[in-house]
């Protein structure tokens, strides 16, 4: 168990060591953990409360006093945007961990053991896939109702598939080693090998996938939010607060501009660092 | 050829098969009774009980679901619970709209993307190449509703004073003449064309490699010819597997641009009937923006699989 | 090698380095050769050791970020010098070349006709019907059958032989100077190979071209070759007429090649160098000493410090060799 457990630090050690030999990785790795400590901590510093309304000082254009200006209901946009980090962070990380599970457990079970199992699983993705883009969880969320927990569980099942097809053929590459047939001669049981020597091989094009789908669950779940399904007003989730802005566009654009821009932003860091993992995790995928 | 041409069919339908439970079991998903929700909460009992037979909610599920395929075959959609029509009508004067709009931006998005990946690769490592890649990873991130409310701003209304540039070219809102459509059209295309840009540029970096580019150039061809007759040609083939599901994922993304520019196609229409939570029309434009992705996917899974023939067989 | 008309091509001082992340690597280091009308001229060396970059400079087809320098005079005139539009109506034209791999080396998506259209469309202007005349001749000179249904085909269609004939044909087409063959049958069948070199050798006689071949096959050198360039680590450490190079080999390595070579032949079928594991010296090594001195077993002192010049001796018979400078 020690042994075990030494290996695996010494894994997490290289991995990090190997994000900080590639320049795009360890850049936006480093944004990465700023905008975990702005979640983390943000909130606690804003000056303004991000849901009490200010009347006096309603759609205020940016200033010194609000950066981002104000909405409609006078509320900081600047404040509301920090409240929303954390939130928006929890939608695509938990998102993604469960879709993740789901998809990676399904798809080495069907790259193990093949056959009827396989076909069937895979099937079952093909059609989770036949539903173009953010309908299946616009659809789901529908017929859930709006919560966030219903919006995380429908990203997560929008995630599945995509997990599901990667962890099955990186894990039929690892069952054509002889030492899979070597281990089953020596009567190891099938959780034993799949989870202590199939796992541990495909770690890798699962973390980028993994990087790159918290990238898509944020975008996912803000554009939910901003069709008025999972996250409900006034909580300051980002796609909400441009739903709300978008009624004031003539008068005061800034209102749209800034959620949208913060959106962008996150997505844009997970979209370059999961690029960059792949170069470094995964080069041969390189696409 | 055929034999491969029959087995893609083969495969499609349980795909088809598989969602159309999955939809039908959307219903069913609904926390309570359907029934409740169509007549009110306090509805007399009776009435109830009267919707339950009409909308065959008493029988056992394997035959609820039985009719409601048997129906699907027929063309028979359901009927709104908000409007009363058959849901088919419905969804067939709204989806010509959302075909031309998913149509135009995967025309939209494959062009740019093709020339933008085509100049990165080209220029490899050099600054063009990192600013188109830099723009595609933008585009990538970008919220296209954000996108579409921005275009909006800039190229619509234009009163945007702390921009410095803002016009009126284009309309805002509404589907049908050019003013309508490009903003939408690019709203729903850029995250396509930077998928696209990205496709491209790699898969051409990989041709650029092959021995016969270099046969090419000792032919004496100019670097243009090389590049659009030889490269091109071979790097487009494996960019032409996403265009199938790019185009699926403009149709799933045409809900938000509908929304946005308040064009009346599907998507509108599904908003609305979540809004008022009309299940039927829900289910039905599901099943038929899913349809309709399956069998554009497939069509590009056979065009593909002719253009590839040649190339698998030289290796 | 000293003709006393003017040759076809005479390369001087070449030199093609790159950056790698530190360093300049020099992987052709001024060689100077020259190849008269209608004579063959191999290069011979392990892979690495910059054949092909030599060849691919006479093009100048090197990849981007290459740095060319020297002079390059094909017909007296400094093709480094040209404008990319005058090396254009060289190229496949006045200088061909074909390639180590035929199957790669045609586009797999354009018919054979296609491919060979391309060239005289690009090269000469003929109608169409002229052009399919010249291309079925020159198939047929190149010893492919049926050509009418072979123009028709995709080189998958075709036998790695067939295709390389193909290609010849193309390179052939505008009835080239000279044609540069890059180890043209190191990917064929031993048979077909024989075959080819035939071939080539038939073609240059017809044609009266130039012909330069890269191989690491000495076999293949020496049966086409009228002079031969040994290449070691971008230098050419020894050049000569193919009968003196086989007959007196002066330089220590060319003397292994040699050796290795008769060794090999007696036991196995295999004719192949084993490659160097580190093909490029980094600059440090490249400026002093003989490239060959770490692996050389007459090595001396000298050796490591100082490159040797290259000598020429009373039969035009170069070396790169402080040994072979003095009596041996």
């Amino acid at each position: 168990m020690t042994k075990d457990k030494s290996v695996m630090n010494m894994e997490n050690r290289s991995l990090i060591s190997r994000i900080f030999s590639n320049k795009t990785a360890s850049i936006s790795f480093i944004f990465i953990l700023c905008l975990v400590f702005i979640a983390v901590i943000g909130p606690y510093l804003t000056v303004y409360d991000p849901n009490v309304p200010d009347t006096s000082n309603r759609l205020a254009s940016p200033s010194a006093k609000h950066f981002f200006g104000t909405d409609h209901h006078g509320r900081d946009i600047f404040t509301r945007i920090i409240h929303g980090m954390p939130l928006s962070l929890y939608i695509g990380v938990i998102s993604v961990l469960i879709g993740a599970t789901i998809g990676v457990v399904l798809g080495m079970i069907s790259g193990y053991y093949g056959g009827f199992i396989d076909s069937f699983i895979m099937r079952c993705m093909d059609v989770l896939f036949a539903f173009p883009g953010i309908l299946l969880a616009l659809a789901l969320v529908s017929v859930l109702g709006n919560s966030l927990h219903h919006l995380i569980l429908a990203v997560s099942i929008f995630l599945v598939p995509m997990f599901a097809r990667i962890v099955r053929s990186s894990t039929l590459a690892i069952c054509q080693l002889e030492y899979i047939d070597a281990m089953k001669v020596l009567g190891a049981s099938d959780i034993r090998i799949i989870f202590k020597h199939i796992f541990p091989n495909i770690v890798s094009p699962i973390i980028v996938q993994a990087t790159l789908s918290i990238a898509s669950a944020i975008l996912t779940a803000s554009t939910l939010s901003f069709l008025g399904l999972g996250v409900q007003p006034p909580t300051p989730e980002w796609g909400a607060m441009l739903n709300e802005g978008k009624d004031y566009m003539y008068q005061a654009p800034h209102v749209a501009f800034f959620p949208g821009l913060a959106i962008m932003f996150v997505v844009l860091v997970f979209h370059i660092f999961g690029d960059g993992l792949r170069d470094v995790l995964d080069p041969k995928s390189k696409k | 050829m055929l034999s491969f041409i029959l087995r893609r069919l083969m495969q499609t339908l349980p795909v088809l098969f598989g969602v159309s439970l999955l939809v039908f079991s959307l219903l069913h998903l609904i926390p309570g009774d359907p029934a409740v929700l169509i007549a009110g909460e306090n509805a007399p009992k009776e009435q109830i009980a009267n919707i339950h037979e009409r909308l065959g909610l008493n029988d056992p599920l394997p035959i609820q679901y039985w009719n409601y395929m048997w129906n699907i075959i027929q063309g028979d959609l359901g009927t709104s619970f908000r409007t009363g029509r058959p849901v088919i009508e419905e969804i067939a004067s709204r989806f010509p709209i959302t075909f031309q709009l998913s149509v135009y931006s995967t025309i939209f998005s494959i062009f740019l993307g093709l020339i933008a990946g085509v100049i990165a690769a080209t220029y490899k490592n050099s600054f063009i190449d990192t600013s188109i890649m830099v723009i595609a990873l933008f585009g990538l991130s970008l919220p296209n509703f954000w996108l579409g409310l921005m275009l909006i701003q800039w190229f619509a209304i234009g009163q945007t004073p702390w921009l410095p540039f803002s016009t009126s070219w284009f309309s805002p809102s509404g589907w049908g003449s050019f003013q309508q459509m490009v903003l939408p059209v690019i709203t729903l295309g850029t995250a396509g064309a930077a998928m696209i840009a990205r496709m491209t540029r790699s898969s051409m970096l990989d041709v650029l490699n092959e021995d016969y580019i270099q046969t090419a150039r000792a032919k004496g061809l100019s670097e243009r010819k090389v590049i659009y007759r030889h490269a091109l040609r071979s790097a487009i083939i494996p960019v032409i597997t996403v265009i199938g599901i790019q185009f699926g994922f403009l149709l799933g993304g045409s809900v938000v641009t509908e929304q946005v520019f308040a064009i009346n196609g599907l998507g509108r229409l599904l908003m609305n009937s979540i809004t008022n939570r009309d299940f039927p029309v829900v289910q039905g434009i599901v099943l038929v923006i899913s349809f309709t992705f399956v069998i554009v996917h497939l069509i590009v899974d056979i065009l593909y699989h002719v253009f590839n023939k040649r190339m698998k067989m030289n290796g | 090698m000293a003709s006393t008309k003017q040759p076809l091509l005479s390369v001087r001082h070449l030199s093609v380095s790159f950056f790698t992340k530190n360093d300049e690597v020099k992987a052709v280091d001024d060689v100077s050769f020259s190849i008269p009308k209608g004579q063959t001229l191999g290069i011979v060396g392990e892979s690495g050791a910059g054949k092909s970059m030599t060849a691919l400079s006479l093009l100048r087809l090197s990849q981007p970020g290459e740095i060319v320098t020297g002079e390059i005079l094909f017909e007296g005139e400094n093709i480094l010098k040209k404008k990319e539009r005058e090396m254009r109506k060289i190229r496949g034209k006045d200088i061909s070349m074909i390639f180590q791999d035929p199957m790669n080396s045609l586009h797999p998506t354009y018919t054979i006709g296609q491919q060979l259209r391309e060239v005289l469309y690009t090269h000469e202007h003929l109608n169409k019907k002229q052009a399919t005349k010249r291309i079925m001749d020159m198939l047929q000179l190149v010893g492919i059958s049926a050509p009418e249904k072979r123009m028709h085909q995709y080189p998958h269609e075709l036998s790695g032989g067939m295709k390389q004939r193909a290609m010849i044909a193309m390179a052939l087409l505008c009835y080239p100077k000279l044609l540069i063959a890059d180890e043209p049958t190191t990917a064929l069948d031993v048979t077909i190979q024989a075959q080819i070199l035939t071939l080539i050798k038939e073609l240059q006689r017809k044609l009266a071209m130039s012909v330069l071949i890269i191989s690491h096959d000495f076999g293949v050198i020496a049966e086409m070759c009228d002079h031969v360039a040994v290449m070691y680590g971008g230098n050419i450490v020894e050049m000569a007429d193919v009968h003196h190079l086989f007959e007196k080999p002066k330089h220590p390595y060319t003397i292994e090649l040699l050796q290795s070579l008769l060794r090999k032949d007696r036991h196995t079928n295999e004719k192949k160098v084993r490659p160097i594991k580190e093909p490029f010296l980094r600059s440090e090594e490249n400026g002093t000493g003989c490239r060959f001195a770490p692996k050389c077993p007459y090595k001396q002192e000298i050796c490591a410090k100082r490159l040797p010049p290259l000598i020429q001796d009373e039969h035009n018979h170069y070396t790169r060799c402080w040994i072979a400078s003095d009596d041996r």
